[in-house]
């Protein structure tokens, strides 16, 4: 087999997929943003500095904990399920359930996330506490058509639409007083983003590099409270930075300004 | 008497190596006969054939850079791993290296790094084929190429906030798939086989978009794929790169064998709407029939990868099987008794097997 023709298949291979990533990010960013949401550090945590990585880095927190928590399946239930195409003929206690909704594959839908909304302000009464310090972001809708979800959730500076993995299943929270599962219910879960770690340019990064790296924030940073210039761990209560973030036609989120939270 | 050691030239260092070793075996039996008295060759022909030998050893020794002696074969099999290790060390030393310095750079130089690395490394894989007859070196840089594709894809999406679909995986099966054919490096075609198959694990429908979360969870999306590996040393020979086609049909018998084994044990799984226990009991049945086909397919092709690979599909088959009916019945100890003496079964089985064989050769 002559060699030349498949060195350029590996070459043009190695050029092409690159260049589609930067189409892709380039569609993303190219007409007006889809959706501006202007949040702190409570939703936009710093991911810890480590494994020699020295710049910072930020992850949407969209309260995924409070998963593990759910007594019954709230907005995201059967209906819901059958929606995004998952089978759900059978009961969530019927014995065959969890091999039946274990082996669904998981789907990629889009999902509505909700910026200190009415969402929020129920978890914050359920789960008091932590209220000050928890994430606003909260998961309050799922479609497979974008449109149909932002028609739904019309507020572009309050909801964001973005991507997700998500997976149906039957579950039973685990009670440690009682040491017993409640009765199952059927419920979708969301398993992750599909962009949930956000790089920032370097020309946005200063103020965060210095916060994760636990230095004096540097004055060109414009940083204005005692917070702020404290550096370290964040505070419980007050967030050290406000970030704008948005999201474009691909429903990529990116970060288009870091300032100090005043 | 044709001029020493002429004859065809081998089309690949494998085909060169066997011929190497087919000297020294057939040196050895020589040696061998001689002694007993079984043959005896006159110092004329002696000295012709070692001539014929000698001189077609240094040949492929030339062109191949074979192995002659034990020693260099022990050596070889030493620079094989030391060409592995190497290679995952420099891949990780690139790695971190580039991490070091990454949240610095400006972005079009982090997107120029990403891109221009496994070209370079291509780059670099020509220069070393065209010096060295070995390819060690240009195994240890079509590894880094690769890593430094498979790695970078991932960190230019991250650094633009990009989602990367799995469809990522055939560009990765394509560039070391492409690889390993240029220069012949059967480790490339294992690592694009494996690539292409993860990206059929993905399938969960034909009207779904494939996520990575997904992998796994339809295992039938794994036997087209399968059936196809197994099949594509017959659809297109590969007459130089003999080392190719037991790849193929080591990995596509595991595509068939594996999911096969778990859709037997979990019908929930199948993408067919039947029950899940007659989903469970065909694919039982299925994977003992197809098993033992293989058996005797390997066999009679004399595909010793075949035969093992179906061998010990088929055993694991039974074992489970076994465990099923028995396990939570029967004591622990007549358990694995009827485990052992299953093994003798398959033994003698297999021992009239060879002498039959035996039997139609004589």
């Amino acid at each position: 087999m002559k060699r030349a023709p498949l060195l350029a298949i590996a070459a043009a291979v190695a050029v092409v997929a690159p260049l589609l990533v930067f189409l892709a990010s380039a569609s993303n960013r190219a007409a007006e943003p889809e959706a501006e949401v202007v949040v702190t550090e409570r939703e936009l945590r710093l991911v810890p500095l480590g494994e020699g990585r020295r710049w910072a880095v930020l992850r949407l927190d969209w309260n995924r904990d409070l998963q593990w928590s759910q007594k019954e399946p709230g907005w995201f239930d059967r209906a819901k399920l059958a929606a995004l195409g998952f089978d759900v003929r059978l009961a969530a206690d019927d014995l065959r359930a969890s091999g039946f909704y274990g082996w669904q594959p998981a789907r990629e839908v889009f999902l509505a996330l909700e910026f200190d909304g009415p969402a929020a302000a129920a978890t914050d009464l359920a789960y008091p506490k932590d209220a000050s310090s928890r994430s606003r972001l909260h998961p309050v809708d799922a479609a497979l058509d974008a449109r149909a979800l932002r028609a739904r959730h019309p507020d572009r500076q309050r909801v964001l639409v973005v991507r997700a993995a998500v997976t149906a299943e039957s579950y039973g929270r685990w009670d440690p007083e009682t040491r017993k599962s409640s009765p199952p219910f059927l419920r979708g879960r969301i398993q992750r983003l599909l962009v949930e770690e956000i790089q920032v340019p370097r020309g946005r990064r200063a103020l965060l590099d210095a916060l994760a790296s636990g230095e004096a924030v540097p004055a060109g940073a414009g940083a204005t409270s005692a917070a702020a210039t404290a550096g370290g761990k964040p505070s419980a209560e007050v967030p050290r930075y406000r970030v704008v973030l948005r999201t474009g036609g691909r429903l990529e989120p990116w970060v288009a300004e870091v300032s100090p939270h005043s | 008497m044709t001029e020493a050691g002429s004859g065809p030239t081998p089309s690949s260092r494998e085909e060169a190596q066997r011929r190497a070793d087919r000297i020294g075996a057939f040196q050895c039996e020589l040696a061998e006969l001689e002694r007993e008295g079984a043959l005896r060759l006159t110092e004329e022909q002696r000295a012709a054939l070692d001539l014929h030998h000698s001189g077609l050893l240094e040949r492929l020794a030339k062109t191949y850079d074979v192995d002659r002696t034990d020693r260099q074969r022990r050596l070889s099999s030493g620079m094989k791993a030391a060409t592995l290790l190497g290679a995952l060390a420099l891949a990780a030393a690139l790695y971190t290296f580039l991490y070091r310095f990454w949240g610095g750079m400006p972005v079009a130089l982090q997107a120029g790094v990403v891109v221009a690395t496994p070209l370079l490394l291509v780059a670099g894989m020509e220069i070393a084929a065209r010096r060295e007859r070995s390819l060690y070196v240009t195994l240890l840089l079509g590894l880094l190429a690769g890593a430094s594709f498979v790695i970078g894809l991932p960190v230019l999406a991250g650094l633009f906030n990009v989602a990367l679909p799995p469809v990522s995986l055939l560009a990765w099966a394509a560039f070391c798939g492409a690889l390993s054919y240029a220069y012949g490096l059967r480790l490339l075609l294992v690592a694009a086989i494996l690539f292409a198959l993860g990206y059929a694990g993905t399938l969960s429908g034909p009207t779904d978009h494939c996520v990575w979360e997904a992998f796994g969870h339809r295992p039938e999306a794994f036997l087209p794929l399968g059936v196809l590996l197994v099949a594509v040393p017959r659809l297109a020979p590969h007459r130089s790169l003999t080392g190719f086609p037991p790849a193929f049909r080591t990995f596509g018998l595991l595509a068939l064998f594996l999911p096969i084994l778990i859709l037997g044990r979990a019908g929930n799984a199948s993408f067919l709407g039947l029950g899940p226990g007659t989903i469970e009991a065909a694919y039982q049945l299925l994977g003992f029939v197809l098993a033992a086909l293989a058996v005797w397919l390997g066999v009679r092709s004399a595909w010793p990868e075949v035969t093992n690979v179906a061998g010990g599909a088929f055993v694991v088959y039974l074992y489970v099987k076994l465990y099923d009916w028995w396990w939570a019945f029967l004591p622990r100890w007549v358990f694995f008794l009827v485990l052992g003496l299953v093994a003798v079964g398959l033994l003698l089985l297999l021992r009239r097997f060879h002498s039959l064989s035996r039997r139609s050769t004589a």
